[in-house]
Order: C-alpha cells, then sequence, then structure tokens
C-alpha cells in the first residue's frame, strides 16, 4: 500500500515540491472560479438586456439564447475544479464512514485514480472535437457566426483543471504531509 | 445475407410526417433485404442531439444516419443556407424545383465531410401565426414577432416589425402572456403548440420560406454495407424522400382545416406593396449570403431564380 | 443488450456509488460500459458521443434559470432577509401544529409559479429554508422530507418544462396541461401540510414574544415575488428570462436596504456558482447516460414489453407506473419520458385514456424520481444545502414519496381532479 511505504522516503525536497503543487492547484482553482462567477454575472446581464431591449426599445439581441447556452456551460465546467477541490461533489459516503483509517484511504486512492481516468478520457475527447471545431473552422448557425472551438476550448480548460485537482488529490493522499499547510496562503475565493 | 442494424436520429417528432416518413423507408429497406438491414429509429432528439450535432456524430459514424434541417448546417458549409433564403420558393413547385438544383451541391457538401446525402424532407411552409392579419407593409408595424434565424430577423425588421430571438420553449408561455405578439414558424408549428390555446387569430402565409432537412449517412459506415445493401438504402432514401413530401402536403390541409375549425383565419393574399418589399429583402438577404458562400453561391442562386 | 450484463452493469453502478466514487463520475463510467459492454460501440466512439452529448447537455437554455435562481436565493439569504421574511412568518404560523414547516410546502408552491423546474425550485427554497428552520430546532427530516416532496411541484404546477416537452411529443396543447396541473399541485400540497400538521403537533417552537413589527419583515421578500410573477405573466419576462429579474429585484431590495457590498456579491457569486456546478456535474453525465440507454435501447425494451403485454386500462397504469419508477431510480425522468412515449402512447390512447390526464400522471412519475436515490436530482441537491447524507434525506423522504404515490391512485379514481380546470377553461 503505497502511503504506508512512502511516507519515510518523503524528504525535504519533496515536501518542496509538493507545496509547489498544492500552490498551483489553489492558484488554478482562483482562476477557474473567477471565469465561472464572471460567466455568471455575464449571464444575469445578457438577459436582463435582452428583456429590456425588448420591452422598451422593440428590439433583441437575437443571440441570447445561444450565448446563455456557452456561458452557463462555461460556469458549471470551469467551477468543476474548485468545487471538486472543496469537496463539495456529490457522492455517497455510507460505507466509507464504516472503514478505518488506512482502509479509507486505499479506498480513496482507488476512487481518485478511476475519477482522474475518467476526466482524462472525457478530456481526451473534447480535444478531438475542439481541435476538429478548430481546423474546419466550424461557427455556430445563428445570427452572430461565433467560432465554436471557444467555448469548446474553455470546456477542455476546466476539465484538464479537474485533472489536475483530482492528481493533486491523489498525491495528498500518498504524502499526507504535504497537506498540513493547505491553509496557509491559500486565496480565499468563497466559504 | 448481413444482418445489419443501423440508428436513425432526428430531433422531429415520430408523430409526424417525418415519422411516417421513416417508417415507410424502414419498412422498404426490410423489404428490399429481407428483414437483413434493420432501421433503429430514435426520433423527437430522444438520443440527446440537436441540429449541428448530427453532422459530425455521423461524420465520425457513431450514428449511422440522421435528418437534420439544412440551415443548421450553415456553420459547416455556407451552402446548405440558400433553402433558408427569404422567399427563394415561394410555391411548393418551386421547391421540388429548388431542390432538384442544389441536390447535386448538397451531396458534394457533405462528402467533403465523410457523408452521403440520401434524401431530404420538408415542413409546410412558414408563416406568421399573430393576432391579427397581416398582408400589407404597415401590418407589421411594431408586432414583436418570435424569428429563428438571421435571414428571418433581418426581413421582418426590414419590414418594421420587431423580431425577437427566443427558445423554442419558451414560446408557448411567451405568447400566452404576451412577452411576444406573433411566431413565424410552419403551420406544424403552429398546430404542435395548439396556437388557438395561446390567443392566435389569425396565420398569414406569406410565401416566406419551406424548412428543409436533409437525410445525410455515414460514409464509413456506408462503405461497410455489399453492393446490394448500399442500393437498397438509396432506393429506401428515395422511398423517404418521396413519402415526406406527399405526407407533408396531406398534413398541410389537415392543418389547415383544424385553424379553421378552431377560429384562426388563414389569409394567403399579401398585397403587392408587400410583395415588392418581398422581392427586395430577397435580393439583399441572397447577395449576403453570396458574399460568404463565393461564386458557386452566385451561379446556385441564378439557377434557382431562373427555373 | 444480454441481461447478464444488463445485472453487472447495475451491480457496478450501485457498488461504485456506494463505494464513495464521485456521483458524476459513475454515471459517466456506466455510460462508457453500457456503449461499450452493451452495445457494439468501440471506446472511441462511446468517448466521441459522451464528449457531444456532455457539451450539448451544459449549454441547454432552461439550465441557465438555475445558476441565477440560485444567485437571488444566496443573495437574499445573505442579507438576513430570508431570515426577516421567517421572523415575520413566525408569528403567523405558531398557531398551526407544524409551525414554519409549513413554508417549506408553501414556498415551494409559491416558487413553482415562477420557475418551470424542480431543480430551481427545491434549491432555491431550500437554501433560504432550510438553515433557518434547522436552527430554529425543527425536526430534521420533517425538514428535509418535506423539501424533498414539495420541491418537485416545480414540474406539476405551470410553468413545466416537463409538460412542454411531453404537449410536443403526445400532440397535447400545452396551456391545458399547464391547467390540469394546477388543482393537483395544490392538492398535494395540502396532503403534505396535514402530514406535517399531524406530525409536527405539540411541537412547541417559535415561542418568543409576538413582535408584530417582524411582519415588516415579509414586505421585501413579498414585493420580490409580486416582481418576479409579475414579470412572466405581465409579458415582460419568459419563464426562464424571470430569474434575472429575480436577482435584480434582490440586488434593487438589497441596495434599498443598505446591505450591498462586495463581500455579499462575491460571496453570493461563488456559493451560486459552486451550487450549479455540483448539480450540473450531475446533469451533464446523467445526460450521457441517459443518450447511452437510449443508443443500446434498454429504455425502448422495456417499455415494448410494457407495450406487449396488452393489458387493461387500470394494469397498463400500473406498469407504467412500475416502469417508470424503475427507471426512474437510475435515469433523468425527463430522458425516459422522451425515449418511450412514442411507443406508451399509442396503447395509451388505445386504451382510453384521456391524453391531458396521461400527462399530470406522468409528470407525477417523473417527481418521484426526483425524490429515489441512487440518481435523484431533489435529494442530491438538499445534500449540497444541508450537509446531510443522500441514505438521511433519502429516509426522511420516504412519507412524502408514499403521499405523492397516494395522490397518483386519488388523481385516477377521480380523474376530474386533474381534468376539471382545463374542461372549465375551454
Ligand atoms: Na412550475
Ligand atoms: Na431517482
Amino acid at each position: 500500500m503505497a502511503f504506508v511505504i512512502w511516507p519515510p522516503v518523503q524528504s525535504f525536497y519533496m515536501e518542496n515540491d509538493m507545496a509547489i503543487i498544492q500552490r498551483l492547484v489553489r492558484h488554478l482553482c482562483t482562476i477557474c472560479m473567477i471565469g465561472a462567477t464572471t460567466a455568471i454575472t455575464t449571464l444575469v446581464l445578457l438577459i436582463l438586456t435582452e428583456i429590456l431591449l425588448r420591452s422598451v426599445f422593440d428590439s433583441s439581441l437575437l443571440v441570447t439564447e445561444e450565448f446563455a447556452g456557452y456561458l452557463v456551460s462555461g460556469a458549471i465546467i470551469l467551477a468543476l475544479a474548485p468545487t471538486f477541490h472543496d469537496g463539495a461533489m456529490i457522492r455517497l459516503t455510507l460505507l466509507s464512514d464504516c472503514l478505518s483509517e488506512n482502509h479509507r484511504k486505499v479506498l480513496e486512492l482507488c476512487m481518485t485514480l478511476i475519477a482522474l481516468f475518467v476526466v482524462l478520457f472525457w478530456a481526451r475527447y473534447i480535444l478531438r472535437a475542439a481541435l476538429k471545431l478548430f481546423d474546419r473552422g466550424v461557427t455556430s448557425p445563428g445570427v452572430f457566426a461565433f467560432p465554436l472551438w471557444i467555448p469548446e476550448g474553455v470546456t477542455l480548460f476546466g476539465l484538464v483543471s479537474l485533472a489536475v485537482v483530482i492528481f493533486a488529490h491523489g498525491l495528498n493522499l500518498i504524502w499526507p504531509k504535504a497537506s498540513v499547510n493547505t491553509n496557509e496562503g491559500a486565496i480565499d475565493y468563497g466559504d | 445475407a448481413q444482418n445489419v442494424t443501423w440508428r436513425v436520429t432526428s430531433t422531429y417528432p415520430s408523430k409526424s410526417h417525418v415519422g411516417a416518413s421513416f417508417n415507410a423507408m424502414a419498412e422498404e429497406l426490410s423489404r428490399l433485404t429481407d428483414g437483413g438491414f434493420v432501421l433503429q429509429l430514435n426520433l423527437d432528439g430522444s438520443l440527446g442531439f440537436k441540429g449541428a450535432d448530427n453532422f459530425e456524430i455521423v461524420a465520425d459514424n457513431v450514428v449511422e444516419i440522421a435528418e437534420t434541417g439544412a440551415v443548421d448546417l450553415t456553420g459547416y458549409e455556407q451552402i446548405f443556407g440558400v433553402v433558408g433564403l427569404p422567399f427563394v420558393a415561394p410555391s411548393n413547385d418551386d421547391v421540388l424545383r429548388m431542390m432538384d438544383i442544389v441536390t447535386p451541391e448538397f451531396a458534394a457538401a457533405f462528402e467533403k465531410h465523410d457523408q452521403i446525402m440520401i434524401g431530404w424532407g420538408s415542413f409546410p411552409a412558414v408563416g406568421i401565426f399573430g393576432k391579427h392579419e397581416i398582408s400589407s407593409v404597415d401590418d407589421f408595424a411594431g408586432v414583436k414577432i418570435r424569428t429563428y434565424d438571421s435571414f428571418s430577423a433581418s426581413a421582418f425588421s426590414d419590414v418594421g416589425a420587431s423580431p425577437v430571438q427566443l427558445a423554442w420553449s419558451d414560446v408557448v408561455s411567451s405568447l400566452s402572456s404576451g412577452v411576444i405578439d406573433a411566431v413565424l414558424t410552419s403551420s406544424f408549428g403552429g398546430a404542435a403548440i395548439k396556437a388557438w390555446d395561446l390567443g392566435i387569430t389569425d396565420f398569414s402565409e406569406i410565401g416566406y420560406s419551406t424548412p428543409i432537412t436533409l437525410l445525410h449517412v455515414s460514409k464509413e459506415a456506408f462503405d461497410d454495407l455489399s453492393p446490394e445493401y448500399q442500393n437498397a438504402l438509396l432506393k429506401a432514401g428515395d422511398v423517404y424522400t418521396q413519402t415526406n413530401w406527399k405526407e407533408s402536403l396531406a398534413a398541410i390541409d389537415g392543418f389547415k382545416a383544424s385553424f379553421r375549425e378552431h377560429g384562426i383565419a388563414i389569409h394567403d393574399k399579401p398585397n403587392d406593396d408587400l410583395k415588392a418589399r418581398f422581392t427586395e429583402i430577397s435580393e439583399t438577404a441572397a447577395s449576403e449570403w453570396i458574399k460568404a458562400v463565393g461564386p458557386t453561391g452566385a451561379e446556385l442562386f441564378q439557377a434557382i431564380k431562373e427555373k | 443488450m444480454e441481461i447478464e450484463i444488463a445485472i453487472v452493469l447495475l451491480a457496478i453502478f450501485i457498488g461504485a456509488l456506494a463505494l464513495g466514487l464521485w456521483a458524476f463520475v459513475t454515471l459517466f463510467v456506466i455510460a462508457i460500459l453500457m456503449m461499450v459492454l452493451g452495445g457494439d460501440f468501440s471506446l472511441e466512439k462511446a468517448g466521441i458521443l459522451a464528449a457531444k452529448v456532455s457539451v450539448r447537455a451544459s449549454r441547454s437554455w432552461e439550465l441557465s434559470a438555475i445558476p441565477l435562481f440560485l444567485l437571488m436565493g444566496e443573495m437574499l439569504f445573505r442579507a438576513d432577509l430570508s431570515k426577516r421574511l421567517f421572523e415575520g412568518l413566525a408569528p403567523i404560523f405558531r398557531h398551526f401544529p407544524g409551525g414554519l414547516l409549513h413554508v417549506n410546502v408553501a414556498g415551494c408552491t409559491t416558487f413553482a409559479a415562477v420557475s418551470g423546474s424542480s431543480a430551481a425550485t427545491t434549491a432555491t427554497i431550500g437554501r433560504i429554508s432550510v438553515p433557518e428552520l434547522l436552527g430554529r430546532g425543527y425536526d430534521r427530516r420533517l425538514v428535509l422530507g418535506s423539501l424533498a416532496g414539495s420541491g418537485s411541484f416545480g414540474l406539476l404546477i405551470p410553468p413545466s418544462i416537463a409538460m412542454i416537452v411531453y404537449g410536443v411529443i403526445a400532440d397535447v396543447s400545452i396551456v391545458r396541461l399547464f391547467a390540469a396541473g394546477l388543482i393537483p399541485g395544490l392538492v398535494l400540497a395540502m396532503m403534505y401540510s396535514s402530514y406535517i400538521a399531524l406530525r409536527g403537533r405539540g411541537t412547541k417552537l417559535d415561542s418568543k414574544p409576538e413582535n408584530l413589527s417582524a411582519l415588516l419583515g415579509l414586505i421585501p421578500i413579498l414585493v420580490l415575488v409580486f416582481v418576479v410573477l409579475g414579470s412572466i405573466y405581465g409579458g415582460i419576462a419568459s419563464p426562464t428570462e424571470a430569474a434575472s429579474v429575480g436577482v435584480a429585484g434582490a440586488c434593487m431590495l438589497i441596495l434599498i436596504e443598505r446591505r450591498m457590498s462586495w463581500e455579499l456579491l462575491r460571496s453570493s457569486l461563488v456559493a451560486a456558482t459552486r451550487l450549479t456546478c455540483v448539480m450540473g456535474a450531475v446533469v451533464i453525465s446523467a445526460s450521457v447516460m441517459s443518450a447511452a440507454a437510449g443508443m443500446v435501447g434498454i429504455p425502448q425494451a422495456l417499455a415494448n414489453w410494457v407495450v406487449g403485454m396488452s393489458l387493461s386500462a387500470t394494469m397498463l397504469l400500473i406498469a407504467i407506473a412500475v416502469f417508470y419508477i424503475f427507471l426512474g431510480l437510475f435515469l433523468d425522468g425527463i430522458s425516459i419520458m422522451v425515449v418511450s412515449l412514442p411507443l406508451i402512447m399509442p396503447i395509451v390512447i388505445a386504451s382510453g385514456i384521456d391524453p391531458i390526464w396521461f400527462g399530470v400522471f406522468l409528470v407525477l412519475m417523473i417527481e418521484l424520481g426526483l425524490m429515489t436515490p441512487p440518481v435523484g436530482f431533489n435529494l442530491f441537491i438538499i445534500q449540497s444545502i444541508s450537509g446531510a447524507t443522500i441514505g438521511e434525506i433519502a429516509r426522511a423522504t420516504v412519507p412524502f414519496f408514499l403521499i405523492m404515490l397516494s395522490a397518483v391512485v386519488l388523481f385516477t379514481i377521480f380523474p376530474q381532479i386533474v381534468l376539471w380546470l382545463p374542461e372549465k377553461i375551454f
């Protein structure tokens, strides 16, 4: 079992490396959360503008439905990494609550590996789709021909960030010492 | 003989002329192959794909056959937009002639993206479902009308209406609460939302456009078929096209009868002023579209006009 | 798909969830396995499909109302407006057995008239009511259960996304369906309230001396409800757009109350975004799983089986109910409806069942699915709001699930409860 064997090897340097990774993860989460909240704010303003234009100026943006889609999608996907990092994702805990500390860690490590694999698999096919859209210069069929690789690229960024966070979560399980200082200098992006 | 099952995806309702046409196609295919070639129909958008999604999943052979609105595919190839140009084919005969002219071009566009076009379908022509008759330019003044693409938005703002963009799922409550006054849609769409329950009193047929759908299959999947099955598929595609046209025409009469029965007046005589404006609008829209497509577009549009 | 593979997949599904694999990952894994093991898909094709469906599902216009309603709820909560709402309601409700627990039911019933989605209803009302009710010492099980039960009114009381989908596929008037959902929604609300009153007898809560000035605390929220409802029924905004009117209204209220700060805006945005993500991740992977199930033909096979039994009208309804409740354990109800309706609808019509009545019946079936584990969106939402485990919430929901089921029986015996209003109006 990895974390039983490895801790003695843990060196000064390794701890330092781990600190760097954890800092990277925190920065990444902050960036993602800023992107996601910006998307939600823009969504509010977009829809309010549409209502105002329609009811006061007899006019319409004509792209509200399409862009609302990109924005809500962007918000969800970008928020995946920080939300996972906070441990807020839905999961059942009835079984792991009955396990001993060590067994729980092995189980958690397995689950983390599966999650990492799944997210990378997902990201790989988003990458494939994004590249195709970019190569062919595909745009939306709407009023404003919007290049579709842009929202697809945002999705890719969100998923890769999620993979990084999951990877770091796994490392944390193997070298738990590294997580001692996670709160020090943590960037607070909410409660 | 081979045993082949192909999946079909379409967002259009199984309970419509589209469903009937797919059933006819599946029967023909089964007849031609002694039951060896089966179609698994997934209509009503039940697989979770919409519009342009079909283009890629068929190109990648995830689903073998899809039926997709031509205008939804303009983001891939601008040429598909020709059938959505305003007033490009005002009558049913015009639509048939137009499809004869554009089919080779569309087939070539699909070929570029690893697909084969094996048929097409249509919906009854779009018209305006509103709260008063619309047959002159003045009738458009200040009407908040839900349109569905860039052509229709600019066409109706040209005649003084206020085009509004709304999700289709919001149309029902928006019509009954007065967020919008009118909706531009096929008589099929008007019947689907039961327009008479939403305060609609008039249906104005203005010959704006006939929605065209395209039946396309994966080239990879097609190449895997035996020549005999390939032929059967192409024949079944023709059956789709013919059934769709016939059933769509038959459906129009049914829709109109039910509009009249529920007190919706039908108008099909736009006055000369309005017709003249429509011709101008048609030319402007076409020239913009030609700019995006290039010389092929100009030739194609010319051919359709001279038919 | 062979029955053996189906059983193995079911075991993996339940096992993975029980071992604590994140729900969105589990759904994704099952979707891929279903296509690769149960269908003729290569891993690559399964990946392409998953990528396409996930992106499509995440870009839905109907989904966009959810973060905005959540944002509105967070802002009201952080500006203490929801606390003042409860302080205002306390003197009114303290005389009723069950006290403020009725706020869950009444709040969801009112909010359901604004929102077409059950998820938005559960999340918005829950965000406001759960902390208050738990803080005031109300019975946890009643708080969580009544929210899971009445949150699902979002689909039953008009407007309703599920009814729009049903109306289009079944070719039934959507406004008549909307009218048909209203009275059953109110009847169900009364049944829930009666149960709460029965269970909540003798609870001596909120016995603080009455302060009538607290009633003034009701005004801001009442104004907000009036503005949002007014924007929909006054023809200003569509139901989906009304969410942004709600956010703007909440901002105005908070500005008037002089409680607005960057910190309030920032923390509300972060909290709303996070909850949107928690739900969105499950919504997206659940649609991938629904698409996969449709691809390999599971719901179609089961629906065909139901159709093939040639049952009497009553037995048919029971079979359809079992079909929906079973598939509703794992799949999203609206997806099941879309896949199965083209098969089931003809036989329903042939059995002489009224299609409007059947629409309400189906919506109730979908709502039951929202309340059952392992995949029940109302349970997921309440978990993220309250921090309780899915098991605890599911147990708390059992009575409300049973009440809804008995309401279905009631509406079957007395179909006029459903059909009276649409017949009266048109
Ligand atoms: Na509702
Ligand atoms: Na469920």
